[in-house]
């Protein structure tokens, strides 16, 4: 803390230094105008009322298209280190579901109106026009960022083809303004903290209920009689109550409290008629939870980003226009030399009780073949890796405004380049494993070595886009249209391009994109939008490789008629719908999937030398006809004001997809071959939306209070599914990513058993192992007297929610303001056995066991142990029981949560203050990010509802001050 | 003005169109594609030994230890062997019997068989491309593709009666609503392809090439067929169950005794081709048990008209072969397959009279059953290893002794060592597809049903005295079928006829003792198992009751295939 509090310090007195010179220069360039206001305060009006999107802005009221916004200010209140952790409950139709809190492994995941497709349902994302990777986003400062845009409408997503069928994020960076020079600094610092971590019981606990597995264990072996046979004896389990036995909390050891985060900003920006600046850099540091020094032998979980972004802006010749954008942006991560994943798996598997920290006999690290790696081990005496990024998108815009030509009339010729290269270096060492004055292993304890560097991955994306547009009025006709040519060729590494078939080599991913859009109105009042593109993708075999794209759009503004113009409770109120035709060439199971490829198998031998023959067969069959899958994509909405105060936006929406490349598993067996891919999955995604958003002031007092809902439900129409058994386990005609298992009917109970341990008559078997007293019981859904993988149906929700909500409050008085929003959803499930599953499944494979096993079904007399009547978990075992850990509806569990995202109180210096200092603007405030959490999964099982195992989640309390000169 | 805005516009769509063409191409990778495949002859002969790979492996362990469909003997579902280790798949179908859902069909499945059959096609209906290979051998390969395709609707047509014939390699957009045909289509299809590969193929392939399919093996594939066909479970017309307008997909419709006259002529034809142009004839120098023990297990001996020739690396967990893995008792795998008294009661004494085994209640001391066992014929020595003896098959060889050949105890007869006489350490060996003693059996057979009574016992003796017992002389027609069937029990063991040739006989008992029914094994040491050395006497055991239905004479189509509505269920399932 102390660091950070230095630092702080530091870039305070680098402002200071800076404004001093702006002082200086404010008097030079009086001539020029002020800035409006502050750049970003003026951005956001802008990014209200301006619709952004591919190829032109336009004003929102002129057009049937509507797609929400947020600025870069709204995203600056969460302070995190990934944009992506921004994003919950500000864009009404985007799901974001939060993971991992490991530095610099933070992505939240995001879907745009649910999921339309089993296949690949990833969204696209454009960062000034040029489509970008997850990772170039993830790590973009809210700093830099003017406003993120989700494209989610049917003629929007139609002029992007083959990319827009799952939506697209759009983002706009920060430009220069025509004002006077103006300097803007924010610094943050917080620190974070898990969001919460489930532990497993102590030593004592498990000693106790281990002493109950293996009795249970030996059931059977004792003639089907509870007979007690505890492994810890009285006096440990006393040792361990007491605290002289072992009892490590290894979460406690291995984790600090507190990470600290820091960033720190400088925006200057300025300009006139002839060239525009807008300059931003950007440092962010973040430690994590591990309790290790970061220095030359250790190091903590970190990432450090530096962003540099230069936005240019000129205008030369009367008819030029051009930019010169660059985004730079350097990453290192720092973690410990275990992989993170791996390391809160053992902390959530190794027991308290196996052995202290340190060897009491040698006072060497301890470890045995069980339990190898020590976490606090892992920590501190293996060394450390590190990867260092370096990323930059340099794009270039030319545009000539061909006005001499036709008035209205303009052409643009753009360019990008973007560039991403990790490489890896790490400083390590081994360490020997003691118990007992033993060593253990084999391992051998090293001086620490240096590894030197290495390159890791890359990727490389270059696109050209040329528009040529037009623009005009006449009278009360107005017409606004684009014509657009886009060619994409990007290059990534083998390594990382492995998703579905043929990948590995077949680096070079080509795109070509020729696409329009043509906005009319009349008198403002009627609006027509008509899209199209023309899509080409190196996935498809020669003649098959284009596709067209149209849509179509219309909309009327019913307050422009007479009828409601002078209305006084209506102020504003647009009705518009839409259709388009999307696609998307990037599917899961591969590209070139016409290609009939052929792959070595086997030996045949001839001859009485036997040579031997190696055998090639024809993999899957290619299909020459293969194509992107496609979305029919329909929206009907209204936008209203009313009494000038209430907004309220809403849409309902259809999307239907076909074309889903997906095995023809109906392909009869005379077929002889894996199944070829097909264009023949079907899924309907349909929905709605809702915004609301309510503004008002009483005296000084200012309000505004806000909420949003996203309702998405899917189904799967068609995707050729190998018929089940019974219908009851069909998969069509369900939601994709629907939980399949057993209904679990309760435990089985001694009554359930005849005296020689089997099952009673009447009672279906189940085909998972032997059972007896106290193991799930199954649900015999076909009734053949088995219990099986047949019986298996729906047992609840995905994971991805169907509704998604948010409400939020802005209030401000006087120079105070308070902001909280509110994110949640609801109509999801989790399996534990998948999303927790060492913290699940107690004992098997020498795990742990969590308080969610403390009412674990028990019966042991002779030792007092009757839990029979109250039992909320089967009996213990330390062996893999198969029927147990069956998925079914007994670990199936509402992942129903509310957070509070954010909170943010602050403060802004009066006009007056402000002027005896020389600065525009002065705000301080405190913040806090996911500080309270209302969860089912919480309050139940002490598991977050979001991160339910691994990394936790993060929240954290943070400072800040933004000051403007 | 207006002109000038046209113009801009024509010049960005004359940019647009000249785009570079190839732009959307796909680059060179390092791929195999359709058209590398079938370029050289280096490549092609990559396909045609695929070909061979995949068409022979039906009803053989070559997927090695965990490949589910293949772990497992198909002498454990016939009642042969206990089901052992491969209780996982064969387990259920021994005790509740085959469901067409999931686990019970015969070996490796029903849909495996078209994967072999496209390739086969694929092979011959690409091997045209290939530049540097001559007409000739373009044509032999056609050949032999064609004899593969017919061994494979030969071996469906056992085991499941007619099926769906596809002629060529479907692409995805074909009609692929192929019904099952009848079993007279399938036979005549079997028939007139081996007819058409036998008139190309050679009858003896180059040294390096020997294993490929010759003239012999082509009529060997039609001689079994219809054989099978003349035998009275598809040789009616009132089949095993009834099964309505359907009848004709599981018997040929109506009992021809001719059907056997049509069975010998093919049967002698492929002893005739395989004696004077082949190179093959019967083992026989007097010494029965190395002879035996030579026919069934050294690669490339001169009774073997077919064999599966399988990679034998060490491709799975064991580091054995995957051939090994269910037939070598060195592999832990195979541990579980040993022999049920049962199927003992075959084996004759060495001196051609019968054997008398203890009963359930007598407890009989240990010298017994090693008296009793060193009494048993050649075949028996060649092909088990009794308890607490040295494996006969592999004489001196301390790799198979008592001391270290014994796994673990068991309430069984004693462990097969079939298929390794004098194999020492190896592990692989060559599956005998076709042997030239299974023709004389065929011929016998025949001959005895057309009442040709003197021809059988010559055509039976051949076999039956190569083993060292006396020449069997009975001229009643009925006692000489049993003795024939015993014949094929005794000296194709685990060479997978046992379980097809139970059904296809229809024999009363196969329900009582056969493959259902009460299956024995043997007690030691008061109604316990036995140990390596040491043991004190034996008794005969029930090991499991199995199960038997009718509906087993054919297997189940597998119930996806079913659902798809193009196929028709055999009866029963």
């Amino acid at each position: 803390m102390k660091k950070n509090t230095r630092r702080s310090i530091l870039v305070f007195l680098f402002a200071a230094v800076v404004l001093f010179c702006q002082v200086l220069l404010a008097q030079v360039k009086k001539n020029l105008p002020a800035h409006d206001s502050v750049m970003v305060e003026l951005n956001y009006e802008k990014a209200k009322g301006i619709e952004q999107g591919p190829y032109f802005e336009f004003n929102k009221n002129e057009s049937a298209i509507s797609n929400p916004s947020v600025s870069g200010t709204v995203l600056y209140k969460t302070p995190v280190p990934n944009i992506t952790n921004t994003l919950y409950g500000v864009l009404p139709g985007l799901a974001v579901r939060q993971g991992s809190g490991e530095p610099g492994y933070d992505g939240a995941s995001l879907s745009i109106r649910g999921k339309g497709t089993y296949d690949n349902a990833g969204l696209v994302i454009y960062v000034d026009g040029f489509q970008t990777t997850s990772s170039y986003f993830q790590y973009l400062s809210a700093s830099e960022i003017e406003s993120i845009t989700v494209l989610k409408d049917p003629v929007s997503l139609s002029t992007f083809g083959m990319k827009g069928a799952n939506g697209v994020l759009w983002i706009v960076t920060k430009r220069g303004a025509i004002c006077k020079p103006t300097v803007q600094i924010q610094v943050v610092d917080g620190v974070q903290q898990a969001l919460n971590i489930d532990k497993p019981y102590g030593s004592y606990d498990y000693a106790r209920l281990y002493n109950q597995a293996i009795s249970n264990d030996n059931y059977a072996l004792n003639g089907n009689q509870y007979i007690y046979i505890p492994k810890y004896s009285a006096a440990q389990l006393q040792s361990y109550q007491n605290g002289t036995g072992t009892n490590v909390d290894w979460y406690n050891q291995a984790l600090r409290k507190n990470g600290p985060f820091t960033n720190a900003n400088v925006v200057f920006t300025g300009g006139d008629h002839s060239a525009k600046y807008g300059v931003v850099l950007d440092y962010m540091r973040q430690q994590g939870l591990y309790n290790v020094a970061t220095g030359s032998n250790t190091s903590n979980a970190q990432l450090e980003r530096f962003n540099i972004r230069t936005n240019l802006d000129f205008n030369f010749l009367k008819i030029f226009e051009a930019k010169v954008d660059l985004g730079g942006r350097i990453e290192d991560r720092r973690f410990p030399n275990y992989n993170g994943p791996q390391l809160w798996q053992d902390l959530s598997v190794y027991p308290s009780n196996i052995y202290p920290i340190k060897d009491a006999a040698t006072g060497n690290w301890s470890g045995t073949t069980i339990y190898p790696n020590n976490p606090v081990a892992s920590l501190n005496a293996l060394g450390w890796a590190s990867t260092h990024d370096r990323t930059l998108q340099a794009n270039f815009n030319l545009k000539e405004k061909l006005d001499f030509i036709a008035p209205g009339l303009y052409l643009n010729e753009a360019a990008s380049f973007n560039t991403w290269s990790r490489t890896a270096a790490s400083n390590t060492a081994t360490y020997a494993r003691y118990y007992n004055g033993a060593q253990t292993t084999t391992d051998k304890t090293t001086n620490i070595v240096n590894n030197g560097t290495t390159a890791v991955d890359q990727y490389d994306w270059k696109q050209a886009n040329i528009t040529a547009g037009y623009d005009k009025h006449f009278g009360a006709h107005a017409v606004t249209a684009a014509l657009n040519y886009y060619a994409s060729n990007y290059i990534t590494d083998a390594g990382l391009n492995t998703a579905g078939q043929n990948t590995g080599t077949n680096i070079y991913y080509h795109f070509e994109n020729i696409s329009g859009k043509v906005n009319y109105s009349y008198k403002s009042t009627y609006l027509l939008d008509l899209g199209f593109a023309e899509s080409g993708s190196d996935n498809y075999a020669p003649g098959s490789r284009w596709g067209f794209y149209p849509s179509l759009g219309a909309g009327w503004v019913i307050s422009n008629e007479d009828f409601l113009k002078n209305n006084k409770s209506i102020s504003f109120l647009k009705a518009r719908i839409g259709v388009g035709k999307s696609g998307n060439d990037q599917s899961n199971n591969g590209r070139y999937l016409y290609q009939q490829y052929y792959t070595g198998s086997g030996s045949f031998y001839t001859g009485n030398s036997l040579s031997g023959n190696s055998g090639i067969v024809q993999s899957y069959a290619a299909n020459p006809n293969i194509f992107a899958e496609q979305s029919m994509k329909y929206n009907a909405g209204f936008d209203a004001v009313f009494l000038k105060k209430l907004t309220v936006n809403a849409d309902v929406f259809l999307d239907k997809r076909s074309g889903i490349i997906t095995q023809n598993n109906s392909l009869m067996a005379v077929y002889g071959s894996s199944q070829p891919y097909s264009n023949i999955g079907k899924v309907t995604n349909r929905g709605f939306e809702v915004n609301a958003n309510y503004t008002d002031k009483v005296g000084q007092f200012k309000y505004n209070i806000g909420g949003s809902m996203t309702y998405a439900k899917n189904r799967i129409d068609y995707m050729s599914e190998i018929p089940p058994v019974n219908a009851f386990s069909k998969l069509t005609g369900q939601p994709t990513d629907i939980p399949i298992g057993l209904v679990a009917t309760g435990l089985y109970n001694i009554t359930d058993f005849n005296a020689d341990g089997s099952l009673k008559a009447g009672l279906p078997t189940p085909a998972f192992g032997a059972v007896q007293p106290g193991d799930i019981k199954y649900k015999d859904l076909d009734g053949n007297g088995t219990v099986d993988q047949n019986d298996v149906t729906r047992i609840g929700n995905p994971t991805l929610a169907f509704i998604n909500y948010s409400f939020n409050a802005n209030l401000a008085y006087k120079g105070f303001d308070l902001t909280v929003l509110f994110q949640g959803s609801t109509g999801s499930d989790i399996n534990l056995l998948t999303a927790a599953y060492y913290q699940t499944v107690a004992f098997v494979n020498n795990t742990n066991v969590y308080p969610i096993a403390g009412k674990a079904w028990a019966y042991y007399p002779s030792a007092g142990i009757d839990t029979r009547a109250t039992a909320t978990y089967p009996r213990l075992t330390t062996q893999a029981n198969n029927n147990n850990y069956q998925n079914s509806t007994f670990w199936m569990k509402k992942d129903d949560f509310l957070r509070v995202r954010n909170i943010e109180f602050g403060y802004n210096f009066s006009a007056s203050a402000l002027k005896k200092m020389h600065l525009e603007k002065l705000r301080i405030y405190l913040s806090a990010v996911n500080p309270f959490t209302w969860a089912y999964l919480k309050t139940h099982y002490n598991i977050d509802p979001e991160t339910t195992s691994g990394y936790a989640g993060l929240k954290s309390y943070n400072s800040g001050i933004t000051l403007t000169f | 003005m207006r002109y000038k805005f046209f113009i801009t516009i024509v010049a960005f769509v004359i940019f647009l169109g000249a785009c570079q063409k190839d732009f959307l191409q796909m680059p060179l990778s390092s791929t195999t594609t359709v058209d590398s495949v079938f370029s050289t002859t280096t490549n092609a002969l990559s396909a045609v030994s695929q070909a061979y790979s995949e068409s022979l492996s039906q009803g053989i362990t070559y997927q090695g230890a965990w490949a589910y469909w293949n772990a497992m003997l198909q002498e454990n579902i016939s009642g042969a062997l206990n089901y052992g280790f491969a209780w996982s798949v064969s387990e259920p179908m021994i005790m509740n019997g085959y469901t067409a859902s999931g686990t019970s069909e015969d070996m490796d499945g029903f849909n495996y068989n078209y994967t072999a059959i496209r390739q086969d096609y694929l092979v011959a209906e690409n091997i045209d491309k290939v530049k540097d290979m001559s007409a000739s051998d373009k044509v032999l390969i056609k050949a032999e593709m064609q004899a593969l395709v017919a061994y494979r609707y030969e071996q469906m047509m056992i085991a499941y009666g007619g099926v769906p014939i596809v002629s060529k390699t479907f692409n995805a957009g074909d009609n692929l609503a192929v019904k099952r045909n009848t079993v007279l289509q399938v036979l005549d299809s079997v028939v007139s392809w081996c007819d058409q590969s036998a008139a190309i193929l050679p009858s003896q392939w180059p040294a390096i090439y020997t294993g490929r399919m010759t003239k012999a093996g082509a009529l060997a594939i039609k001689a079994k067929a219809l054989m099978y066909a003349a035998r009275p479970l598809l040789n009616t017309a009132t089949p095993y169950l009834n099964f309505g307008s359907n009848n004709n997909l599981i018997c040929l419709g109506n009992a021809d005794p001719s059907r056997w006259t049509t069975a010998l002529t093919a049967s002698e034809a492929v002893i005739t081709e395989a004696e004077s142009n082949g190179g093959a004839h019967l083992i026989n120098t007097g010494n029965p048990l190395a002879d035996y023990g030579t026919a069934t297990s050294t690669p490339g001996n001169a009774e073997v008209l077919l064999a599966y020739k399988n990679d034998n690396g060490s491709s799975d967990a064991s580091g054995k072969g995957p051939m090994a893995c269910f037939y070598n008792m060195h592999t832990w795998y195979a541990y579980g397959n040993m022999l049920t008294e049962n199927f003992l009661e075959n084996y004759y004494k060495a001196d051609g009279t019968e054997q008398s085994w203890p009963d359930l209640v007598t407890v009989t001391p240990f010298s017994d059953y090693l008296t009793k066992m060193g009494q048993m014929e050649p075949r028996y020595q060649a092909d088990f290893k009794n308890w607490q003896m040295d494996a006969a098959n592999n004489p001196g060889d301390s790799y198979w002794s008592n001391a270290n050949d014994y796994q673990w105890g068991s309430n069984s007869v004693s462990i097969p060592t079939k298929f390794y006489y004098k194999a020492g350490t190896r592990g692989w060996f060559e599956f005998p597809i076709f042997r030239l003693a299974a023709y004389y059996l065929s011929s016998s057979e025949a001959y005895n049903e057309i009442g040709q009574t003197a021809n059988a016992l010559a055509r039976l003796n051949k076999v039956h005295t190569r083993a060292g017992l006396p020449a069997v002389t009975t001229t009643d027609q009925a006692t000489l079928r049993t003795i024939i069937q015993r014949e094929w029990a005794i000296e194709f063991f685990d060479e997978n006829y046992r379980l097809h040739d139970v059904k296809h006989w229809k024999l009363p008992n196969i329900g009582n003792g056969i493959i259902g029914g009460n299956i024995y094994g043997f007690a030691f040491n008061n109604g316990s198992i036995s140990t390596q050395y040491g043991n004190i006497n034996y008794q005969k055991t029930l090991i499991y009751t199995a199960f038997w239905a009718p509906r087993e004479y054919l297997n189940p189509f597998p119930q996806s295939e079913v659902n798809k509505g193009i196929i028709v269920q055999n009866p029963g399932y």
